[in-house]
């Protein structure tokens, strides 16, 4: 059995070089490419616990990362990569190769640690692996498929602990991932038949097996001698299925549309969906039909568009009928200005039967002016939406408002700087939460003088009312140049972060991370 | 029908080891046959354009550097039906008198017609959600708003994913900065992981408005002997995921809406039976103490954590409530 393995593994292992050799371009033949090497060291210095920080991905160590490979073979092929911390339990790897019209594949790598309570030793550790292909063995023929795979273990926490004890939950699951396709396109003629499935195995709990499988066919195309009209539709079978009672969810959802492109530049559209959904473990489905309706005109520097929409969701004891509008322009004036502006509303009321929630109304409106000079931006943003379920007495109010201003100097460097604020009201019969944030950013990196680089940037972000937060990031970068392919880089990330209603959640954390890097350049011959 | 036959586990992970290594060395097959040039060419291969590329590049010679690692390569040598004629009509005239007047610049078109003269090559964004509309043309946004043709990233993006999106959707960028979120700053998300342009790369594997959550966090997906029905897209009953979580960021933890009970009370306000002591909130303990199971249950119909007999205090006095006295 041992020989058998061997044989097999060192016959695959040759395969594999072989095909790697072939990859391998003879010396004759001229290629371009570059990338960078980097080498460097990660120092942590942290007080308090970091279960609500991004930080709690880093580790501590020295770090091997191949950043920005691009690679082109003579023959038009491309090698893409992006390796970054090789050496570390947070390494995060993308590679690419493909020719234009012909081939592509694609793989990724990457691990991420996840903490969920003050304990740094209770934590989830996913690990996620992707392979995707593809392939045109005709210009108007393109087949694709791939693989996938997530590993997720360790302890996690649950939200709320009862008896004030901390209730650890183990997790240790693989979830795999498959899909295969095909499509035909000739010039806004589309064809795509696809298959896509999983299997999640979760070994703390066998009885939670579970698999699903998608069929879907769509097409888009214009009708023949009148191509103004753009017909398009599908099809869709889904099915997830939990093993261990062979509990099934299953639907079928059609759906189809068309637009119309009138003179003047007007847009007419039309689209239904429908899906008939359905658990095994009780006798009635739910049906989800929609049907919408749009219309748009497009000026020379200006655009405005409006729509109905009209959804019924029925399960036979149960009807629910929503009705929408939405209407949204924008418009370019004077040299650089833009403004754009969008309002939708939607009405769902209980036609049949009874919910927990009963009506609903939502509301939701934006605008925004954005201008821009050259190298200048700026820009001023407001939005706001509005759910309320009368019958129950329940509403939600949420707003944000975001200004921000950006600017690219060739000598000096760039700019960006951002604020936002968000307020959020949700009240109901028996309690109300409030919470305004206010979340600054910045960012300054400046060009290169005498050889040497340097950026400084951060955000603050404080949540008030009945959250208390306040967390500060700060960022100091530094780059040198020794030779026009060795460079030196220092980043130094500071961070703070209170909860103040728990005195037992804080965070201060120096970052320290230097990188000595290397810039390859493949020689054109 | 299932690809692989699933025994538990242990057969089933290593047949997709094994199928995993046959699609990379399928993959590595199609290169080596691409590079020995195997495949069929593709149509009008041979047809010389108007203006030959190389007439291009004696002037506009910094192009041939742009090009050289992007997907427009063909175009630096008239390949494959591609050259710098395919997208900037009006050369024969150009070249006589070169002015920016009298040659198609795409990006400086409207995005109607920039779309008109990528979709010569590239198919629409008009996946199956949009069923046939792009939401960004409609705005007004065209092909050169986040395509740059001459160089740039994987799928010729004029930046990474995250810095693209964020310079027009900047509130949610900064949605990442709250409370909790999803990794983006870390690199391990970005916008198309879960917002998808293309139909073939879709991520989703479930249904509905949920769909795109069940790809990474499938052990929520259900389906379950006793659902949710909030936290499932069909029913009449909620919308899914986003009815309790922001998908990009929020103020409470695990990117709920609203925290404890507020949350619940949303849609349930106080059950009347949880008005008394010896009950729920009568004796001041979160909903989710005792209905851990939020996402479905195999176990009852109300949603109560299957080991609550043991979680919970093992004696009255431990509770707080009661006391044996001095």
């Amino acid at each position: 059995m041992n020989t058998q393995r061997i044989i097999k593994r060192s016959a695959l292992g040759i395969l594999n070089v072989t095909l790697l050799v072939s990859l391998i371009p003879p010396p004759s033949k001229a290629t371009t490419g570059e990338a960078e090497l980097k080498l460097g060291y990660i120092y942590l210095d942290e007080t308090g616990f970091n279960k609500q920080q991004q930080s709690f991905n880093l580790y501590e160590g020295p770090a091997l990362s191949l950043e920005n490979l691009r690679y082109s073979f003579s023959n038009g092929a491309n090698l893409t990569g992006d390796f970054k911390n090789l050496t570390m339990n947070n390494r995060h790897l993308k590679g690419r190769l493909y020719k234009s019209n012909q081939f592509g594949l694609n793989v990724s790598h990457n691990k991420y640690r996840r903490l969920y309570s003050n304990n740094p030793d209770r934590f989830t550790r996913r690990e996620t692996s992707d392979v995707t292909f593809w392939a045109k063995p005709h210009r108007y023929l393109k087949f694709y498929g791939g693989l996938g795979q997530t590993d997720k273990s360790g302890e996690a926490v649950e939200l709320f602990e009862p008896g004030k004890a901390l209730n650890i939950t183990p997790v240790d699951y693989q979830h795999q991932r498959y899909h295969i396709g095909l499509l035909a396109n000739e010039r806004g003629r589309t064809v795509q038949v696809e298959f896509r499935g999983s299997m999640f195995d979760n070994n703390s709990e066998a009885a939670d097996q579970r698999s699903t499988e998608r069929y879907r066919a769509i097409t888009m195309f214009p009708v023949p001698r009148y191509e103004e009209v753009v017909l398009n539709g599908g099809f869709q079978h889904f099915k997830n299925t939990l093993d261990r009672d062979g509990l099934e969810f299953s639907s079928n959802s059609a759906w189809g549309g068309a637009r119309v492109y009138f003179k003047n530049s007007i847009t007419a559209r039309y689209s239904f969906v429908f899906d008939r959904a359905q658990n095994s473990n009780e006798l009635i489905a739910t049906d989800n039909i929609t049907h919408s309706f749009g219309l748009s005109k497009r000026f020379t520097k200006a655009g405005i568009s409006a729509g109905y929409r009209k959804t019924v969701r029925d399960d036979i004891d149960t009807e629910l009928d929503a009705a929408g509008v939405y209407l949204s322009g924008w418009a370019k004036v004077g040299s650089g200005f833009t403004l754009k502006g969008d309002f939708g509303s939607e009405t769902t009321d209980v036609e049949q039967g009874s919910t927990l929630t009963g009506d609903k109304d939502l509301t939701r409106y934006r605008g925004s002016v954005n201008y821009r000079f050259r190298d200048v931006s700026a820009y001023a943003k407001f939005a706001s939406r509005n759910i309320e379920n009368t019958d129950i007495g329940s509403q939600s109010d949420y707003r944000r408002g975001t200004f921000g201003v950006s600017a690219i100097d060739s000598v000096y460097g760039q700019l960006d700087v951002s604020y936002v604020t968000a307020t959020g009201d949700y009240q109901n019969t028996e309690s109300n939460f409030e919470f305004i944030e206010h979340v600054i950013s910045g960012d300054l990196l400046s060009s290169y003088y005498h050889q040497f680089q340097l950026g400084i940037g951060g955000v603050y972000y404080k949540s008030d009312r009945d959250v208390d937060v306040e967390s500060i990031s700060l960022r100091l970068r530094v780059n040198y140049e020794l030779t026009k392919d060795w460079r030196l880089e220092g980043v130094f990330d500071g961070r703070n972060y209170d909860d103040l209603q728990n005195p037992n959640s804080y965070y201060t954390a120096n970052i320290i991370e230097i990188n000595i890097v290397k810039k390859f350049r493949a020689k054109e011959d | 029908m299932m690809l692989f036959e699933k025994n538990k586990g242990q057969q089933g992970r290593s047949t997709l080891r094994c199928s995993i290594r046959a699609s990379f060395m399928f993959g590595l097959f199609v290169s080596a046959l691409g590079f020995s040039g195997s495949f069929p060419a593709l149509a009008n291969s041979s047809s010389t354009p108007v203006v030959e590329s190389s007439i291009c590049l004696d002037c506009h010679d910094d192009y041939s550097g742009k090009l050289e690692h992007t997907a427009h390569r063909d175009a630096l040598q008239d390949n494959n039906g591609l050259s710098c004629m395919s997208c900037h009509s009006g050369g024969s005239i150009h070249i006589e008198d070169p002015t920016t007047e009298n040659i198609i610049n795409p990006s400086k078109l409207d995005a109607s017609k920039q779309a008109a003269i990528c979709a010569n090559c590239h198919r629409p964004h008009t996946g199956q959600d949009n069923q046939g509309l792009d939401p960004h043309l409609l705005q007004g946004l065209g092909c050169a708003d986040c395509h740059s043709a001459h160089k740039g990233q994987e799928g010729l993006l004029s930046s990474d994913v995250t810095t693209l999106c964020s310079s027009c959707h900047q509130g949610a960028l900064l949605q990442f900065q709250r409370r909790s979120n999803h990794p983006v700053g870390d690199g391990v998300v970005d916008c198309t992981s879960c917002h998808s342009f293309k139909g073939e790369n879709e991520p989703n594997f479930g249904h509905g408005n949920s769909a795109n959550c069940y790809s990474c966090h499938p052990e929520q997906s259900g389906p379950h002997l006793f659902e949710h029905p909030v936290s499932i897209s069909f029913s009449t009953e909620g919308e899914g995921c986003t009815s309790c979580h922001f998908p990009h960021g929020g103020p409470n933890e695990r990117l709920l809406k609203s925290p404890n009970n507020n949350l619940c009370q949303n849609c349930h306000g106080t059950p009347p039976l949880h008005r008394s002591k010896h009950s729920g909130l009568g004796a001041k303990l979160p909903c989710l103490d005792c209905h851990s199971q939020t996402h479905g249950s195999n176990d009852n119909r109300l949603m109560l954590d299957p080991d609550l007999g043991t979680k919970m205090f093992p004696n009255c006095y431990q509770s707080g409530c009661h006391s044996l006295g001095n």
